[in-house]
């Protein structure tokens, strides 16, 4: 494609190529530097231990695969903050109804079934590595309700006949916002009931988050979210209640020194031996004793113990700081955004971001029960990680339409 | 009602343009109105979002924060303390117990590595998995069923390994779910463990069942100087030179201090700290396995011989050194499983001893047990009973009546104080009067007159009576003392007996005592005490410490220590020792030990039957000999323990064997002690009179005249008789270079006489010497007579032969006729 000269741009397509983000696209590269790194760390050990194919006894195996997705992550980012966002908008429905789709085919035979859970697919459906289509849906999610909600201002309520006793009750709930809502709600259902049949704890809550945190930046009344989030907490609860290995997940994050949790709680309580372990310097890098074997997965959800275990809690904080940063860096562009559909999208996938981040370590260190959420930038999961960088070319190319301030 | 839907009507009707920018799919539902749905937005928007950039950017690092720090600073030291435990790998590397070798080098004692098959039920049950196929959570019920069925997979998958097995024991330890450690097998060799350990990594059983090393103990000899060698348990070295010895044998473990991964393996590290194992030093015996082999065998030839009901034992000795030869006690074990019982006197005696403390329990049942709950109470006290009866080292830890082998050591001690001379005479009317008693001999028409050497060559108790009454109460105190009876000797053995109340206090020691001490009787000393008191009369005079350990090396073959003879004190003088032994030696050539008599070896010695305590029909019947007699080379001590009288108050065994140390203690001991003279490389030096029947070599005398060759016979001390016609003698039997015995007639055949290739062995038990020698060589053999002195008797019969009667042998081969002699000693 022969680059267009300035003058031919439209206004929109000069927008389009402003500068990105420096400090956020600094911050992700920081921490994915940091993340690789550790990953190598806390990995090898698993992987010179693993006698399966694919990883058959490489060290490597791991920290390769990673850095190779790394690479083509940091390469979709960048091609993703060239695109003009404004093509998002109607990209989204389209994205969602291919992603209700994947979601959709994980229950046929195409679907991936992994400890006996149907989350994966092939990227090239009978063969390649696999992907979580939730993954997509999040971010589907997330923009389809940016680019609906973002008309809102314009969106006028609609009046029903007063005649019958539907159209009464249709007023009714006009009025106080219900209707307006149905839509997300339909939609919302249709990806969560795809989802948590899978099942997928996880990605159900981060898909509700994503979805909640557009709607209430968009100016949904908080009455509806003080109601739909009791009642989503008290739905929870019930199901909690009602199935007995969630009871005991429970039961562990209560007591986790308990008897009852000897083999249960082993997870938790290696990775609490991994923190305290480090102590306020950590053991140094490439030093943790508590990756050889003890910490379960030290490759993915408890990466960050291991982490601390070598860097230290002021490594630890470290992490945690550029972390913040970067959320604030991303709060910070929705804020500045060209409009209400950057701005919205920005915050539901920073608000994605943040919440991976506060479950993965608020499980670690025992402050939420386990939820099984890895850490971004950390984990291993090349797919997860490639998805995770494109959502963060999705804000870089949000950022790039940022209208100078007046002092530059 | 009906004006206010008209007006909505109109109102849309209005808006009409206003509607078609907005989908007219959703006409048929409602009407878009003028109010937006966002109102005021902008404003709600920023505010919400600053609202999620505090919460997601800080508020929600804070408690993330804390808890790091809770975790990391707070309670550091106490979850570090586990995580270090957790991957410390902190082992002792075992070091390697020292090997026991004999005197010669053979191993006795070694170590090699086995391994355990361990089982911990609890963990089987953790390695059900709680999930189905699907992944999803098992039921309560469907979890337990499927539990139960894993160990009893179990239990089939190791009965399958190992038939052997108890199935019901099998099925109660799989089942045992709180345990975590069955040993389910021990004593694996390596090349099982092999198969074993293929077996268990094909099946993934790491987690419960799982091979460990482990150390075992091989005594190569089994049974060989069983009770002397001792053996190893949990604990170590638990009995004799293995318990002695065992700081000796053990080494010190090594250590080492790493870190580790989960699955238990090492990491390398430059924290690591390692400690060598030092493996335990080697052992040279002074035991000789052949010798103590010897002893062994002695020991169960007898036992059967004499129907031996209390067991046997028997020490070989350096009588110059102290260094023990071989030290046997019947019944043995095999250390290999020492709490097997194999013996079956022992086995026979258990059962006996299980019905007497069945029926005494019985009687005496104060906890109101059924009979099975006390006749297993009874099995286990007669069990470890027996056990303990087999593990003892009789010869060391338990004491014994001498009786006459003693009246050496009163001998040499009225020798050194010239009390007594080989003049002197003495008169035995079949007993003595002591005190107010008559104490009787042995002899009850009694020895009559006699000088020193024939009194004790008859082991004449009046004599030694009188030899005790000239020493004097004091003499004999000192003496007894001086011989070191009255300490234990100190030999690197365990479990000496205790001596207290074995003799006499001094002031207690009447007329009586004394008369009775002289013979040997009425007190107690243990056999290794006997032996070196023995050896110090006719080795020149010292008491030697006896000891079984001769040199401790390092694995590579430098020694560290060597024991040197000890000699405690000299108790008489070398000439007296000398004089003792020439008078000594007089009883086996000619006295109450000519039984022990072996050709060209001069053995010196001493009988002795004692009454065991007062009980009837208990005699230890015993020998003490040495050789030969001018430079002992070795002493032997041999006792057995209540041969079986064929009725009860009878002095004869059932197959009529007088019970008596000279019948039957020295008639095993000559043999013994010739076989470990030719062991030690002693050389035969033949008298005058052996010489006339020692082997010599048959000339050959084929082709030449009757004349010569009887002329070529006398000059090799043969007869010859003749058969067939002729003057020259065409055949000859032996044939040339053969080797038979002086004074044997050898058979020449003339002209076309030919001899049978082949002859039956006559029956020559029961006969004279002469009558077996000429039944022997009219059938064609020739005759080597042993076991009694050249001075045959009327009494001297054959008691056995080497080639049973009846069966076929080449004519010209030499028979082996053992003779005996009954003998009146005590």
């Amino acid at each position: 494609m022969a680059r267009k000269a300035k003058r031919d741009l439209t206004m929109d397509e000069q927008l389009a190529r402003g500068p990105l983000d420096l400090p956020f696209l600094m911050l992700v590269l920081l921490l994915l530097g940091i993340g690789l790194i550790m990953l190598f760390s806390a990995s090898y050990y698993t992987a010179f231990r693993d006698p399966k194919p694919p990883v058959s006894n490489n060290p490597y195996f791991y920290i390769t695969r990673q850095a190779l997705y790394a690479g083509a992550g940091v390469a979709a980012m960048y091609l993703i903050s060239r695109i003009n966002y404004q093509h998002f908008r109607w990209m989204a429905p389209l994205m969602l109804a291919g992603s209700i789709f994947l979601l959709a085919l994980c229950y046929t035979p195409f679907g991936v079934e992994i400890n006996g859970v149907k989350r994966w697919l092939y990227v090239f459906l009978v063969g390649g590595p696999t992907f979580q289509p939730s993954e997509i849906a999040k971010v589907a999610i997330v923009l389809f309700f940016s680019a609906r909600l973002c008309k809102r201002d314009t969106e006028h309520q609609l009046r029903f006949t007063r005649r019958t006793g539907t159209g009464r009750m249709l007023n009714l709930l006009e009025k106080i916002g219900f209707l307006e809502l149905v839509p997300y709600g339909v939609v919302m259902l249709v990806v969560l009931v795809l989802v948590v049949f899978e099942p997928h704890m996880s990605g159900t809550i981060l898909i509700m988050v994503g979805g909640a945190s557009v709607l209430f930046v968009s100016g949904i009344r908080l009455g509806w979210f003080v109601g739909l989030g009791s009642l989503a907490g008290a739905g929870l609860a019930f199901i909690v209640f009602m199935t007995d290995y969630l009871t005991r997940k429970i039961n562990i994050w209560l007591d986790p020194w308990g008897a009852d949790a000897q083999s249960d709680g082993y997870q938790f309580r290696q990775g609490v031996y991994s923190i305290a372990s480090g102590g306020l310097l950590g053991r140094g890098l490439g030093n943790s004793g508590q990756k050889y074997g003890f910490v379960p997965e030290p490759e993915n959800d408890m990466i960050f113990p291991i982490t601390v275990e070598e860097l230290g809690l002021v490594g630890g904080y470290l992490i945690l700081l550029l972390f913040a940063l970067l959320i604030l860096r991303g709060y910070w562009l929705a804020l500045h955004a060209r409009d209400k559909f950057g701005m919205l999208t920005t915050v539901g996938i920073i608000t994605l971001l943040a919440t991976q981040v506060f479950l993965n370590i608020g499980v670690i260190t025992g402050l939420i029960p386990n939820t099984g959420i890895s850490l971004p930038f950390f984990s291993y999961g090349g797919t997860a990680l490639m998805i995770q960088l494109a959502e963060m070319g999705m804000i870089l190319s949000i950022s790039r339409q940022i209208p100078a301030s007046r002092k530059d | 009602m009906n004006r206010n839907t008209a007006r909505t009507r109109k109102q849309t009707a209005k808006r009409a343009p206003e509607r078609s920018r907005y989908e007219r799919g959703l006409s048929w539902a409602g009407a878009p109105t003028s109010a937006t749905r966002g109102s005021h937005s902008k404003r709600s928007i920023l505010h919400r979002t600053l609202v999620l950039m505090v919460v997601c950017g800080v508020v929600m690092f804070i408690p993330l924060a804390w808890r790091l720090w809770d975790i990391a600073i707070v309670h550091h030291d106490e979850y570090q303390k586990t995580a270090t435990q957790q991957q410390t790998l902190d082992f002792t590397i075992s070091a390697q117990r020292g090997n026991i070798y004999d005197r010669n080098g053979n191993v006795m004692a070694m170590s090699a590595t086995v391994y355990k098959l361990i089982l911990s039920p609890r963990d089987l049950v953790n390695s059900v998995s709680k999930k189905d196929e699907d992944g999803n959570e098992l039921s309560t019920e469907a979890y337990n069923a499927s539990v139960a069925l894993r160990q009893d997979q179990m239990v089939m998958e190791l009965m399958t390994l190992f038939p052997e097995l108890d199935r019901e024991r099998v099925d109660k330890q799989v089942h045992n779910t709180k345990n975590a450690y069955w040993e389910v097998r021990t004593n694996i060799e390596e090349e099982e463990a092999e198969v074993l350990r293929e077996y268990l990594t094909e099946h993934k059983t790491a987690s419960y069942l799982y091979l460990i090393p482990d150390a075992k103990r091989y005594y190569p000899y089994s049974g060989l100087a069983a009770q002397a060698l001792g053996f190893v348990n949990a604990n170590g070295g638990a009995y004799g030179i293995e318990a002695v010895y065992n700081d000796v044998l053990e080494g010190t473990p090594g250590r080492v201090m790493t870190n580790k991964t989960a699955g238990g393996t090492e990491r390398f590290n430059t924290y690591a700290e390692y400690v060598d194992a030092v493996d335990g030093y080697n052992l040279t015996l002074t035991i000789d396995a052949t010798i103590q082999s010897y002893l062994e065998k002695t020991l169960e030839e007898g036992i059967r011989e004499f129907d031996v009901q209390e067991g046997a034992f028997a020490i070989a000795m350096n009588p110059k050194t102290g260094a023990i030869y071989g030290i046997a006690s019947s019944p043995d074990f095999d250390p290999n499983s020492y709490s097997q019982i194999s013996n079956e006197l022992l086995l026979a005696q258990m059962e006996q001893d299980k019905e007497e403390i069945f029926q005494q329990l019985k009687a005496n049942n104060t906890e109101n047990l059924t009979d099975s709950e006390l006749m297993s109470k009874a099995e286990s006290q007669a069990y470890s009973n027996a056990v303990n009866t087999q593990w003892r080292s009789r010869a060391i830890d338990s004491r014994y009546e001498p009786g006459s082998t003693f009246k050496a050591l009163v001998l040499a001690a009225a020798l050194e104080e010239g009390v007594v001379s080989e003049s002197d005479r003495f008169y035995c009317p079949g007993y003595a009067k002591v005190a107010d008693r008559e104490i009787s001999c042995s002899r009850k028409q009694g020895h009559l007159d006699q000088d020193l050497t024939k009194a004790v060559g008859n082991s004449c108790n009046p004599a030694f009576m009188e030899i005790g009454r000239r020493l004097g109460k004091d003499k004999f105190y000192q003496y007894f003392e001086a011989f070191g009876l009255m300490e234990n000797t100190g030999i690197d053995l365990p479990g000496e007996a205790s001596l207290v109340g074995a003799i006499w206090d001094k002031n207690k020691m009447g007329e009586v005592e004394l008369a009775t001490a002289s013979f040997g009787q009425r007190f107690e000393v243990t056999p290794l005490q006997m032996i070196c008191g023995f050896a110090a009369v006719i080795n020149g005079g010292n008491l030697v410490k006896p000891y079984v350990v001769q040199s401790i090396s390092t694995r590579d073959g430098t020694v560290v220590q060597n024991t040197e003879t000890e000699i405690v004190r000299q108790v008489i003088s070398a000439e007296t020792s000398q004089r003792a032994a020439d008078i000594l030696e007089k009883v086996v050539s000619q006295g109450t030990g000519k039984n022990a008599y072996v050709a060209g070896y001069r053995i010196g010695g001493k009988t002795g039957s004692s009454e065991v305590g007062l009980e009837k029909d208990h005699t230890l019947v015993s020998f003490m000999g040495y050789a030969p007699a001018d430079d002992p080379q070795v002493i032997v001590l041999l006792a057995y323990d209540r041969p079986k009288p064929v009725s009860p108050g009878s002095d004869y065994t059932a197959n009529d064997i007088y019970i008596s140390g000279g019948n039957m203690a020295a008639k095993k001991a000559g043999p013994l002690i010739a076989e470990i003279l030719d062991y030690l490389g002693v050389e035969k030096i033949y008298s005058a009179e052996e010489s006339a029947a020692v082997d010599v070599p048959m000339p050959s005398v084929t082709g030449i005249s009757v004349d010569n060759a009887k002329t070529e016979l006398e000059k090799k001390n043969l007869k010859y008789r003749t058969i067939g016609q002729g003057d020259t003698v065409s055949r000859q039997v032996p044939a040339a270079r053969a080797s038979i015995p002086g004074g044997s007639t050898v058979i020449l055949y003339l002209g076309d006489a030919v001899p049978d290739s082949t002859n039956e062995v006559p029956d020559v038990t029961g006969m004279t010497y002469e009558g077996a020698k000429n039944a022997l060589e009219r059938a064609g053999f020739f005759m080597r007579a042993s076991g009694v002195s050249t001075y045959y008797s009327n009494t001297t019969t054959a008691a056995g032969q080497s080639v049973s009667p009846g069966e076929a042998a080449a004519v010209g081969t030499v028979i082996n006729v053992q003779f005996y002699n009954v003998v009146e000693d005590n």
